[in-house]
């Protein structure tokens, strides 16, 4: 052995050695965020996606407020009337624009002419169905989700609802809001 | 010195991580806050002539929204027209109409499940939702009376 060299190996300097590949092996070097934003994303885009697509997305304003009910019945998607104090729409499209709730005064004066609109835009959403039912899509089932605002007149919401029976619309179901 | 620009360093996902955090809970308390819809079935009117024999054994109710308040008409097996329900003060009076029509339905055993509830151009929707849940149940949800409501076309005065 050289005098002044180090030993070549001594009980310390193992333990040592140990002590020090034991500590580097469980290290906690840094979080891995990788995977928990993906987690996160997946999370988040469920939840837009569920957002997005839930029937009682609907819009409100004002002038359409649904009547208040005590009813638990939940909701199933299907056509969408909404009947606004201004206007209704079928599925998000224009079709008649109303004054207080009502068709214009010229308009009203022929019962079948005022609300023509309402049912030719009911009849192609059910062709439209139907055709896509043709092509191996769901088949029609008849339902109508009428939204009206609570201070719709009785006339106006049967003459809506009138007019989607004659467009074999069978099944009517009233959205209101829970009391 | 480390200086350099060409060292491969990882991406700092923390901001984006708090971001996403934020969204989420934006996603959940709006969804919180959205308002609870709910829907109330309506069955459509019957066309056509009267049914069989079997339906002129039952007993038909409808339920006329009048001016001064209700009037119940029952008709099939069990023809008449009860004391008309008048509006408590300028509403109508749905608890009443519940208790007359929970008393009709233990007094009449062919009753059908379905009622009729018609309306003038004064009555708005809401009264009329009012009064379907008069019909519909026995104060909650929870205690159904009858199944069916059919709205019937405007009553002309």
């Amino acid at each position: 052995m050289v005098e002044g060299a180090p030993p070549e190996t001594s009980d310390d300097e193992l333990l040592l050695r140990r002590r020090k590949r034991a500590k580097l092996g469980s290290a906690i070097e840094g979080l891995n965020l990788t995977a928990m934003m993906d987690v996160m994303t997946i999370l988040l885009v469920y939840l837009i996606k569920q957002y997005a697509s839930a029937p009682e997305n609907i819009q409100f304003a004002e002038d359409l407020k649904p009547p208040a009910s005590i009813t638990s019945d939940k909701l199933v998607p299907g056509v969408r009337v909404l009947l606004s104090r201004s206007a209704i729409l079928v599925d998000d499209k224009l079709v008649l624009s109303l004054q207080d709730g009502r068709p214009p005064p010229d308009e009203a004066s022929g019962e079948v002419s005022a609300w023509a609109p309402v049912g030719a835009a009911l009849g192609t959403r059910r062709e439209t169905i139907q055709r896509i039912a043709d092509g191996g899509g769901l088949p029609f089932d008849g339902s109508l989700m009428v939204v009206a605002d609570e201070d719709t007149p009785y006339d106006v919401l049967y003459s809506v609802l009138y007019v989607a029976g004659k467009e074999q619309f069978t099944t009517f179901r009233l959205i209101t809001r829970r009391k | 010195m480390s200086g350099g620009g060409g060292g491969q360093e990882d991406l700092n996902l923390v901001p984006y991580l708090d971001i996403m955090v934020n969204l989420i809970m934006f996603m959940i308390v709006v969804t919180a806050y959205i308002v609870e819809l709910k829907e109330a079935p309506v069955l459509p009117p019957a066309y056509g002539g009267g049914g069989g024999a079997g339906d002129q054994q039952k007993a038909y109710l409808t339920v006329a929204m009048a001016d001064q308040g209700y009037v119940i008409i029952a008709g099939g097996a069990a023809e008449g027209t009860e004391a008309p329900i008048p509006k408590a003060g300028n509403e109508y009076d749905t608890k009443a109409l519940t208790i007359k029509l929970k008393e009709l339905k233990a007094a009449l055993p062919n009753l059908s499940e379905s009622v009729v509830i018609t309306a003038g151009t004064t009555q708005n929707y809401s009264e009329v939702m009012a009064t379907m849940d008069a019909v519909r149940f026995d104060g909650v949800a929870t205690k159904p009376l009858f199944t069916g409501v059919t709205l019937a076309s405007v009553v002309q005065r």
